[in-house]
Parts: C-alpha cells; sequence; structure tokens
C-alpha cells in the first residue's frame, strides 16, 4: 500500500508541473516572474522528493519480498475493509446531503455505520441514530443559522 | 514589569466578560475531552469546531478556539497517565513516569500534579507572552518580504527536521501544502492558476476543509485502521474524596524547581518555529533527567519525570502564541489553524496586530491566563467526570466526528466541491498518517503558502531577479545563515549515522 501512495504522490505531482507548465505563463510581459514561476518551482522540487520517495518505497517493498515477509495478517485485512467501509459511508453520506436533505442523510450514515460497527444492539442503535442527527441539526440549522440542505423535507422543515 | 501588568489589565478587563468567559468554560472543557481521545488532537479538535464559531465575535471565537488549543493539552495527559496511551504527541513523554505513577496506585496525586504542573507551565507562558510578544511585534515591524520568506522557509524546514527519519516526506508533505496554495488567483498578476474553470475554485482553496480532512477525517479513518473501533471503553475509577488521590508534600517540594525549568524550556521550545510541545517536552524531561541526582528512578514513576514534561508542553503552547501573534507565523500545526481562524475574521496577525488590535490581543493573552485556572480546577475536580469519557467506545465517538466534520465543512460556504474536498484530503490525511507523512507540515504549507509565494517574488522584483538579496540586509544574512546551518547539520547528522550504521553491518556480516 505504501508503494501504491508514493505513486499516487508522484503522479500527482507530474501532473500539477505538466498542467502548470502547460497553461501559465511563466514571467509576465516585462520579464518580471509570472504566475507560473512559483509553482513550477513547487511542482520541480515536488518531482524531485516524489520520485526519491518512489525509488525509496520501491526497494522497501522489494527488500521486504525478498524476505518473504508478506503473509497477510488477517486481523489487518479486516480493519483496511472497515475502513473501506467508513470512506463508502462518507461518501454516501455526501451524495445524499443534498438529495436527501442534511437530516436524512445523517441519520442514514450513523444508522448504516452502527449497523455494521455496533451490531446487535439495535434498540440502542436506533435512538443514537435519531437523537446525533438531529442534535446537529438543531445546533447547526437553529441556532448556528447555517443553513443545512432541506432535500425531500423542504415542505415540512 | 510595569507593561506586562498593565497590558495584563488591559486584556482582562476585555477578557472578563459574561459572554466570553462562557465561552472559554466551553472552550476549555470541550478543548479537554479532545485531548482524552487518541489521536485526535488540538489541530483537528479546533479545525472541526471553527464552523460552529460563526456569528460570534471575532475575540470571544479565538477565546473559544484558544481554550481547546490548549486544553487538549492538560486532556491528553489523563489518558497518557491512566491508560499509557498520550491523547497527541505532546503528552507521549508524560507517559514514561505518568503511567508507572498510576501502576503504582499513585495515579491520583499523578494527575493532581500534571494539572498544577500544566496551570504552572500555561501560567508563566503567558507571563512571558506579555514580556516578548511587544518585543518581538516591534523587532518585527523592520522586516521586509525577504526576511518574511526565510522565516517561513525557516518554520517549514524546522518543523520537517524534527520529523527525524522521515525528513524526505516531511518535505513531500510541506509542497503539497505549497501546491494546493497555488490554486485560485495569482496575486500579482490575476492570472487564474489550475481552477479548471470552476468558479468556486477562483478564490482558491480554503484552508479549513482542507485542515478538518487531514486532521479530522484523515486521524478518524487511521484510528480505524489500526483498529481502535475493536476496544472496549476503559472502565477506570478515579474520586477525589479518595485519601489517595492527592499529592503528599514531598511531591511538592521535589517539583519545585522542576516547574521552573520545565516552563523555561518549553516556552523557548514553543517560540522556535516549528519545534513545538513535543520537542519541548522530551526536552525537559531530558534535562530533567540529566540534573536529578537519582536519575535511577525516571520511568518508574517518579513524578519530577512527569511534572518536567506537563509544564513543558503547556509553556510550549504560549510560546506558540508568540510567533503566531507577533509575526503572523505559526509554529505548529493547532497553531497554524489559529491563524487560518483569525484571517477568516479579517485579521492579519503581524507586527500590526498588536497596535492595531490591542483589545484583540491582550484579551486573549488574558484569556489563556484565566483559561489556566479554570483548567486547573476543571482538571482536579472533573478528574473523576472525564475519566467516565473514557468508558465510551470509539466505534461510538465516530458517528460524531464524522458528522461534525462534514456538516461544518458544508456549513462554512454551503459548498458541495469544499465538501467534496473534504473525502479527498480526508484520504489524503489517512495515507499520510499510515506512512509517516506530516499533515501538520501541509496545514501550515497551505496557511501560509500566499506569504511565502509573495514575499518570495516581491524580493525577487525588489531585487531584481537577483537571490542577493537574501543576504544583502543584516537579519536577511542571519536568517539565511541559520537556513543554510539546519540544512548543513542536518545532512551531516544523516551522512554520520549511515556510516555508523554500515560500520555496524560490517561489523555484523565479519563476526557472522
Amino acid at each position: 500500500m505504501q508503494l501504491f501512495f508514493s505513486l499516487a504522490l508522484l503522479v500527482s505531482s507530474l501532473a500539477y508541473t505538466v498542467y502548470g507548465v502547460q497553461t501559465l505563463d511563466l514571467f509576465d510581459s516585462i520579464g518580471r516572474p509570472g504566475p507560473g514561476y512559483f509553482p513550477l518551482i513547487i511542482g520541480l522540487m515536488l518531482l524531485l522528493c516524489t520520485t526519491i520517495n518512489a525509488v525509496k518505497s520501491f526497494k522497501e517493498r522489494a527488500a521486504l519480498l525478498s524476505e518473504e515477509n508478506t503473509v497477510s495478517d488477517e486481523a489487518e485485512e479486516r480493519y483496511v475493509k472497515d475502513t473501506v467501509v467508513v470512506v463508502a459511508l462518507i461518501t454516501l453520506f455526501l451524495v445524499t446531503l443534498n438529495v436527501l436533505g442534511s437530516i436524512i442523510s445523517m441519520m442514514l450514515f450513523v444508522g448504516l455505520f452502527l449497523s455494521y460497527f455496533n451490531k446487535g444492539k439495535l434498540k440502542f442503535n436506533i435512538i443514537y441514530s435519531l437523537m446525533l442527527p438531529i442534535g446537529v441539526y438543531v445546533l447547526f440549522d437553529i441556532l448556528l443559522r447555517a443553513g443545512l440542505p432541506k432535500g425531500i423535507l423542504s415542505g415540512i422543515i | 514589569m510595569g507593561d506586562i501588568s498593565t497590558n495584563l489589565m488591559q486584556g482582562l478587563s476585555v477578557a472578563l466578560s459574561y459572554y466570553n468567559i462562557l465561552f472559554l468554560v466551553i472552550g476549555v472543557s470541550v478543548g479537554m475531552v479532545v485531548g482524552l481521545f487518541p489521536g485526535f488532537g488540538p489541530a483537528a479538535g479546533i479545525a472541526i469546531l471553527i464552523p460552529m464559531t460563526f456569528g460570534l465575535e471575532p475575540t470571544t471565537a479565538i477565546i473559544l478556539l484558544a481554550g481547546i488549543y490548549y486544553g487538549a493539552m492538560y486532556g491528553g495527559t489523563i489518558t497518557s497517565i491512566l491508560i499509557n496511551t498520550p491523547g497527541e504527541s505532546a503528552t507521549v513523554a508524560s507517559t514514561l513516569d505518568g503511567y508507572p505513577l498510576a501502576q503504582n496506585g499513585r495515579a491520583g496525586p499523578a494527575l493532581v500534579m500534571q494539572a498544577l504542573a500544566s496551570f504552572v507551565g500555561g501560567t508563566i507562558g503567558v507571563i512571558l507572552i506579555c514580556a516578548f510578544t511587544p518585543a518581538l511585534a516591534k523587532f518585527a515591524s523592520s522586516f521586509g518580504p525577504s526576511e518574511y520568506f526565510l522565516i517561513v522557509m525557516l518554520g517549514l524546514l524546522l518543523l520537517t527536521t524534527m520529523m527525524g527519519d522521515n525528513l524526505l516526506k516531511g518535505i513531500i508533505s510541506a509542497l503539497i501544502g505549497f501546491a494546493i496554495a497555488t490554486v485560485g488567483v495569482d496575486a500579482i498578476s490575476g492570472a487564474q492558476r489550475f481552477t479548471f474553470g470552476s468558479p468556486e475554485l477562483i478564490g482558491g482553496i480554503y484552508f479549513v476543509p482542507v485542515a478538518i480532512g487531514l486532521f479530522g477525517i484523515g486521524e478518524l479513518l487511521h484510528c480505524i485502521h489500526i483498529g481502535l473501533h475493536k476496544k472496549q471503553g476503559e472502565k477506570l475509577k478515579v474520586s477525589f474524596r479518595s485519601k489517595d488521590f492527592w499529592p503528599d508534600m514531598k511531591d511538592y517540594v521535589e517539583s519545585k524547581f522542576t516547574f521552573f525549568r520545565g516552563s523555561i524550556i518549553g516556552f523557548v521550545a514553543g517560540v522556535l518555529p516549528g519545534s513545538g510541545a513535543t520537542i519541548g517536552s522530551i526536552l525537559a524531561y531530558s534535562v530533567e533527567k540529566k540534573v536529578s541526582s537519582e536519575p535511577e528512578k525516571f520511568g518508574k514513576g517518579e513524578m519530577r519525570g512527569l511534572v518536567a514534561p506537563e509544564t513543558a508542553n503547556n509553556a510550549a503552547s504560549a510560546g506558540a502564541m508568540v510567533p503566531l501573534i507577533s509575526l503572523g507565523i505559526p509554529g505548529s500545526g493547532a497553531t497554524a489553524v489559529l491563524l487560518g481562524a483569525l484571517m477568516m475574521w479579517g485579521l492579519q496577525p503581524g507586527p500590526t496586530l498588536i497596535v492595531n488590535q490591542p483589545d484583540f490581543v491582550w484579551g486573549l493573552i488574558a484569556s489563556m491566563y484565566l483559561g489556566n485556572m479554570m483548567l486547573v480546577l476543571i482538571s482536579i475536580l472533573a478528574i473523576p467526570l472525564f475519566v467516565k469519557f473514557l468508558d465510551v467506545p470509539y466505534r461510538l465517538v465516530v458517528p460524531v466526528i464524522v458528522v461534525l466534520c462534514m456538516v461544518g465543512t458544508y456549513a462554512l460556504h454551503s459548498s458541495m466541491i469544499e465538501t467534496w474536498l473534504l473525502i479527498l484530503t480526508g484520504v489524503l490525511g489517512f495515507g499520510m498518517k499510515s506512512y509517516g507523512y506530516s499533515p501538520a507540515a501541509t496545514v501550515l504549507a497551505l496557511v501560509l503558502g500566499a506569504m511565502a509565494e509573495n514575499t518570495f517574488l516581491q524580493s525577487l522584483i525588489i531585487g531584481d531577479g537577483s537571490m542577493k538579496i537574501f543576504i544583502e540586509r543584516p537579519i536577511s544574512l542571519v536568517l539565511t545563515i541559520i537556513l543554510l546551518s539546519v540544512i548543513f547539520f542536518t545532512i551531516l547528522l544523516r551522512v554520520k549515522k549511515m556510516l555508523k550504521n554500515r560500520k555496524l553491518n560490517a561489523a555484523v556480516g565479519a563476526s557472522a
């Protein structure tokens, strides 16, 4: 995973630098540093550092493989799955935020989260899924007047 | 001394309103709770709660956020002492003797002494802020763009070099922050950069969603990844009615000089950009062990081994406010988020802030003094209550954090792009946290990115494109020498370490 993260940073650095060079001028009409000057310095430094970093990660991974030290840990795999579930639930929360409205999307998120991570406590999970979103809604929308999306409840609340 | 008391009095007259006191109590209490949860430090606490400060006066809002900042320092130690799990890196050194003290049946005295140590450290820190901030602000008023650029670079360099073996990852983290900061309209030419035609990106990427994503969602995903959600709550009982709860006279007498040594070391570490509470607390612990006539007692439940890092990390929190207020340059992730919050309210920290907004500056400093007094009372009298928070399993805390992060980010500008950015930076923060990068360096660079670019370009324009400007002025020259020395000594230490390792490996190979 570390190697993939290092490679993702390298690719992002490359994209940042190339896009910057293609779209921004390095100098202005009177020869002073232009809008692309600083981003180019940052981009080149990023490219250099992320390349060294990716090579280091690759070497570390190769060393690990040669030691046959890559036996996966079952517990760790389970937590990777849990992490992916949380990211998916947060994404679902965001996708439904405008459509269903803040209260329902919060309830959906908390309900699904607890049904996966706090199994067997149905009554508690239901109360928690109702009370937390209502509390947060009251705090942000009514007390702080943040204007949270109402979604399908727009005619009711 | 007269100036210090006059300034403090001016600040107290601002801070001592019912409204400000109420938010101060809320801030320090929330900070204590924030400090209790592992991986959920002051930076995350401040970032997540920024949206809740809308509608407040800037002074009140910053008093609330600063309360969270140093309240978290108090709270972080409770878990260090009771369950050997520091709430954040600045309280790691407190586990060395704090946890053994609890195991020896002295959890009560350890908690009371840490509260007193935090109070003394925080109070000495506040007094030193009063003494140093105006002087530094006056000195900094002669700074030009080249000096500011060099100070920003020095702060980031120190922050990344403090990461030890992960220097390269620290530099990458800072560069990511700079890269994010380049999105939006270029201040000098007015050209759009990296906006991809989106009108929402013209104003640049706002630091709050990035900070909440990196510190809030990123930390949370990391905690899930390491299985914190599988742990049950800790059933601990601490009662201040118990006779064993209070420290004895020996504890106070033995630690009398430790309080002051730790405070001074911590304050100095806090003032230096990039150094901060973690280094301050470790340094104070090491010094205390060195000057002790019984160093062998350290690590086995020595009260001075707890008092030293505790005074230091709280004095460092105060010390970090000096460059923040007088130069507008934060030294850590938490103070970077505070700086962003100040800018959000239209306040520009720097040498002129203390002249233009004296009520704000002294009100904030006085509130820190009041906050420390409150925290010592809250920490001692409400320890049994705060310990109850440790009963709550982490899996029940996760929905609260996620909902606050999401709704808080949306509430900033009702922007879906910023909310998507939260998730993206959350995943980025998770990767950074898991693989040894520094989200603090990213946020620091993001907050200071515009300043770094503008001062760099201004310096080049003033110097007709020549880099000589960075060595022509005396202060610039000194800063350049310091900057180069840090780079030189970092490389030297690395080469030395590498040679030592090679020698060791060769010796092992030969003996095998």
